[in-house]
């Protein structure tokens, strides 16, 4: 009796793998689909969240990936081992040719100057892997994205006091990315305050150094950059002949005005 | 001087209309429904002599009990009472007890209702949950909570007709424990508030005993809240002063005053109000609440219900000995009063009102909709923190209730099929009972797993949808069709036919078992139109977990004049002549002789409400004022079970280990994975979880 529910125990455990191969996302995401899928982690008291969400991580750039191509083998099996593999996107990135144009060696070089390479983050502090994917080329949701990466861990009310001195914070921050003034030499290189953009010139005239970043990823050519560029900045966003023609038309039709003026005036005496 | 007879006419119009309000339409009020109301008067509001008062308040210091166990071994009374008072210097400075010192500050001697509580507490202080606080008037916050009232006639239910309406989202009628259908106790609140019944216990001698909704309600009047079923109107100012505030604030309450008294304007529940239990008084804790709570959670038969201890000096209180909900909070059965927690930490009030959590599948009032009671609240998002597992259980709680692995089953007395129409005689009480054809706690058989929105129907029944959103899942279809339960029941109908022989066992097992059955084809599939296109959005809205259900369902008397799918409005039976001759027809004949129940078949009551009532019931042609007694018989009133079975949540009798993962994954496991609108494939997967199979 005992060895024939052994047996079909095993059947079942059979079965149930040939149903699902143990090194699918599918099989993975059994549980890490799980939306409270979340632990107390003992040393700190905060809640580990180990949910991936299965809709986002279809649309990532690493959807292709199978989760044990990075998570290695030993994740195949539950229960998991005990200390978590330390997985570094260059141990990828690196020596992909495909990979070359998005410039991971220069990311991870600006990155090991960063303020934030200080307080030992990872890439995986500010990018989830399960959701990473290249931006696209609206302007309004790179700001959006990007600026919610950074208050992920910054929202603070000690934020909008150090803002103070900007006119308009809450203008700034919807339309600008955060990294516009916290960075010079590279988008991953994280400024200390203190070394931070604080010269409104710098971005609000025509040679703004914010035209070489965010605002190169608009559509190319002069009419786009001068009219159709969304977000619009004061003392940037300019286009030379249309300037010279609003002011061609701007001195016509206050000389018209004054001329009309002063016809009224000069032939007033006539009416009576 | 037209200026000057205007206001002339405007004020005596004013002073008329006054008058009218304040003392014309009370009495037009009284004569039209029949309720009666008079100054309330309590044998235990005592006065006290001085001496008398300073003994009590001795007794009543906490350092007493300490002291008396103290000397507990002592067996000379005299030598004991001197050890007493050398262990006692200085009571009154040490006193567990405030309103003691108050008391006596005050020369307070005599209890007497609401009226000594608001020498002091006129007003108070009410803390709402976004930190903000206000001072209301006592005495109307207490008028106008449920605990009072127990209906609202504002918005906040969770409930949904079977028209596919939220109740009172549109026009507001009142509803609630007061005149909701519920088959279990049988009889509606005025009909049943309060009754005095003659008991012939085999050994030994006749017994009146107390019976009532009114013993587990706060108002102390000849019948509930009437008035404040009208848009209009207060309840008068002798029936506010028959509140008792103590059964819900004094530690040394005497559950022994709570039983019926006649006098000779009626029938109505006693109080306690003497100065021991006034002398006690403070915040509600959770001994105050299980005084009446306990009732429906655990019993009145469960082992460990203290208030069920104390039946009354006199006119005892009966016991239901079928189990409501059959989830008792207890330190014996529960993790949470265990642990010392009381009913308020979780259910934190604001004011006299109390909060219910914003899931509910019955149609019970809540005084505070919008205010969360859940686990999560202490708990966190990750309340498992030690297992290995943790992580995983953890993740089940985006599916899973905590109550479904965290109540393993209900008391085995727990009601699960009633039978009001064929009593059975009981010895031991010397009465007539309504017959519980079915009593089970366990899983599958009176508790089962449902998908819970936070949404009900109008009769109880939980409404959500697995995530899939498929059609697949109906809980409003289901029969029983356990064999085992079957059997049971078969042998109940047959043990039944011994003292009712018109009963067909197999009809009878057909109509409890698949009370569908009952319904003709052309209701049926009006039926599961109306679930289709009015309960299936209601069911797909928000998101779903499993959560754990008590079943029910009971036969009762109905007017088949108002009938519709989901069932026909059932009739009341009054308490005494049901109890005593077990003639369960002329009981329904007796209480619906009730005024208020002849009201209901006017046209008045019709436009003010229950036309809106059977809407929600699922009868949209309207209240019919066929009244059904038609020269001493019963006319178009026919016995039958509701269609289908109520579902109760439970939510308390929470114990520490939760159900482990095989219990669950497994073949036949707690969870039908089917009924609950799984695919084939997903069932299959959920059944068969390698990870699983290897531990076990």
């Amino acid at each position: 009796m005992k060895i024939y529910v052994r047996i079909s125990a095993f059947l079942i455990f059979l079965s149930a793998i040939s149903a699902f191969a143990n090194t699918t996302t599918a099989y993975c995401l059994r549980c890490h689909g799980m939306e409270t899928l979340a632990y107390r982690d003992k040393s700190t008291g905060n809640i580990v969240n180990l949910y991936v969400d299965p809709q986002q991580y279809r649309q990532s750039n690493h959807s292709r990936l199978e989760c044990v191509t990075c998570h290695t083998a030993d994740y195949s099996h539950y229960p998991h081992p005990e200390n978590a593999e330390n997985l570094y996107c260059l141990d990828c990135h690196k020596d992909d040719p495909k990979l070359i144009p998005y410039g991971f060696v220069e990311i991870e070089q600006a990155f090991k100057n960063s303020i934030h390479a200080s307080i030992e983050l990872s890439c995986f502090s500010c990018h989830d892997p399960h959701q990473f994917k290249l931006s696209g080329e609206d302007s309004r949701e790179i700001v959006r994205y990007d600026n919610e990466i950074c208050l992920n861990c910054h929202a603070s009310p000690l934020l909008v006091i150090s803002h103070q001195w900007l006119p308009k914070p809450l203008l700034h921050w919807r339309s600008i990315r955060c990294l516009e003034c916290h960075t010079r030499v590279a988008i991953h290189q994280i400024l200390p305050a203190k070394e931070s953009v604080k010269n409104c010139v710098e971005c609000h005239s025509k040679e703004a150094t914010l035209l070489s970043r965010l605002y190169d990823l608009q559509k190319s050519g002069w009419f786009n950059k001068a009219v159709f560029n969304d977000p619009y900045i004061i003392g940037m966003s300019r286009h030379e002949s249309i300037d010279r023609w609003s002011l061609i038309i701007l001195v016509f039709t206050i000389g018209g005005l004054f001329a009309h003026g002063l016809g009224r005036f000069l032939t007033r005496s006539n009416k009576k | 001087m037209i200026n000057k007879r205007f206001i002339i006419i405007l004020f005596v119009v004013l002073i008329l209309g006054v008058f009218f309000y304040n003392f014309v339409y009370p009495v037009l009020f009284e004569s039209y429904t029949g309720v009666v109301n008079a100054e309330l008067s309590y044998e235990s509001s005592q006065k006290l002599s001085e001496t008398e008062f300073e003994a009590l308040a001795y007794e009543l210091t906490a350092r007493y009990d300490k002291a008396a166990e103290f000397v507990a071994d002592e067996e000379n009374d005299f030598s004991r009472q001197i050890k007493m008072n050398m262990l006692m210097p200085s009571f009154l400075r040490q006193t567990d007890f405030k309103h003691i010192k108050y008391f006596g500050d005050a020369d307070i001697r005599q209890y007497e209702g609401p009226k000594t509580c608001l020498l002091c507490h006129k007003t108070i202080k009410v803390h709402h949950a976004d930190g903000t606080s206000s001072t209301v008037n006592t005495l109307d916050d207490v008028v106008n909570s449920v605990h009072f009232k127990f209906q609202s006639s504002s918005s906040g239910f969770s409930t949904y007709g079977y028209d596919g309406r939220q109740v009172n989202q549109g026009r507001a009628i009142p509803v609630g424990k007061i005149n909701r259908a519920c088959g279990i106790p049988g009889s509606f609140s005025w009909t049943g508030w309060a009754a005095l019944v003659k008991s012939k216990p085999s050994h030994g001698e006749v017994e009146i005993r107390s019976e009532g909704c009114g013993q587990c309600h706060i108002g102390g009047n000849y019948h509930p809240a009437t008035e404040k079923m009208m848009p209009v109107g207060d309840v008068p100012f002798d029936a506010k002063q028959g509140i008792d505030c103590l059964i819900c604030h004094a530690a040394k309450y005497d559950m022994n005053q709570r039983h019926v008294i006649e006098d000779a304007y009626g029938r109505r529940w006693n109080q306690d109000r003497s100065m021991k239990a006034a002398l006690s008084v403070g915040r509600a804790t959770d001994k105050n609440c299980l005084n009446c709570h306990q009732h429906n959670m655990g019993g009145d038969a469960y082992q460990y219900n203290v208030a069920a201890k104390s039946l009354g000096y006199k006119n005892r209180r009966l016991l239901h000995k079928g189990a409501k909900r059959g989830n008792p909070f207890s330190a014996e059965d529960d993790v949470h009063a265990a642990a010392g927690l009381i009913c308020t930490d979780c259910h934190v009030p604001e004011g006299h009102k109390i909060p219910r959590g914003r899931l509910g599948v019955d149609l019970v009032a809540n005084d505070l909709p919008d205010k969360t009671v859940s686990c999560e609240t202490c708990h966190t998002v990750t309340p498992h923190t030690h297992s290995k597992d943790q992580a995983i259980l953890n993740g089940h709680i985006a599916r899973l209730a905590c109550e479904t692995c965290h109540i393993r089953q209900l008391q085995d007395n727990n009601v699960v099929l009633r039978d009001w129409v064929h009593p059975t005689w009981d010895e031991e009480e010397g009465i007539f009972l309504p017959t519980d054809i079915y009593l089970s706690g366990e899983v599958g058989k009176g508790f089962v797993f449902l998908w819970l929105n936070g949404n009900g129907t109008f009769l109880a029944n939980a409404l959500g949808n697995n995530p899939n959103q498929l059609d697949a899942y109906n809980p409003l279809m289901v029969v029983i069709d356990e064999p085992e339960v079957i059997a049971a029941i078969r042998a109940k109908a047959i043990e039944l036919k011994k003292v009712y022989a018109d009963i067909d066992v197999e009809k009878y097992v057909e109509a409890a078992t698949n009370p569908l059955s009952q319904l003709s084809p052309a209701m049926l599939e009006k039926r599961g139109k109306m679930i289709q296109e009015n309960l299936r959005p209601v069911m797909n809205q928000g998101k779903s977990k499993i959560y754990p259900f008590k079943l029910f369902n009971a036969m009762m008397y109905e007017d088949m004049g108002n009938q519709g799918p989901f069932g026909a409005m059932i009739l009341p039976f009054d308490y005494p002549s049901y109890y005593e001759t077990g003639n369960a027809i002329e009981s329904v004949k007796i209480a619906i002789q009730n005024p208020i129940v002849k009201r209901m078949y006017e046209s008045p009551f019709k436009f003010y409400m229950m036309d809106e009532f059977m809407s929600y019931f699922g009868v949209l042609e309207g209240w019919k004022t066929d009244y059904p007694l038609v020269d001493g018989e019963l006319v178009n009133v026919e016995p039958h079970w509701m269609r289908q079975m109520g579902t109760l949540m439970v939510n308390h009798g929470i114990e520490k280990t939760g159900r482990q993962c095989d219990e669950c994954h497994t073949i036949d496991g707690i969870l039908d994975f089917e009924l609950l609108g799984y695919s084939a494939e997903r069932v299959f997967e959920l059944e068969h979880l390698p990870e699983v199979s290897i531990r076990r």
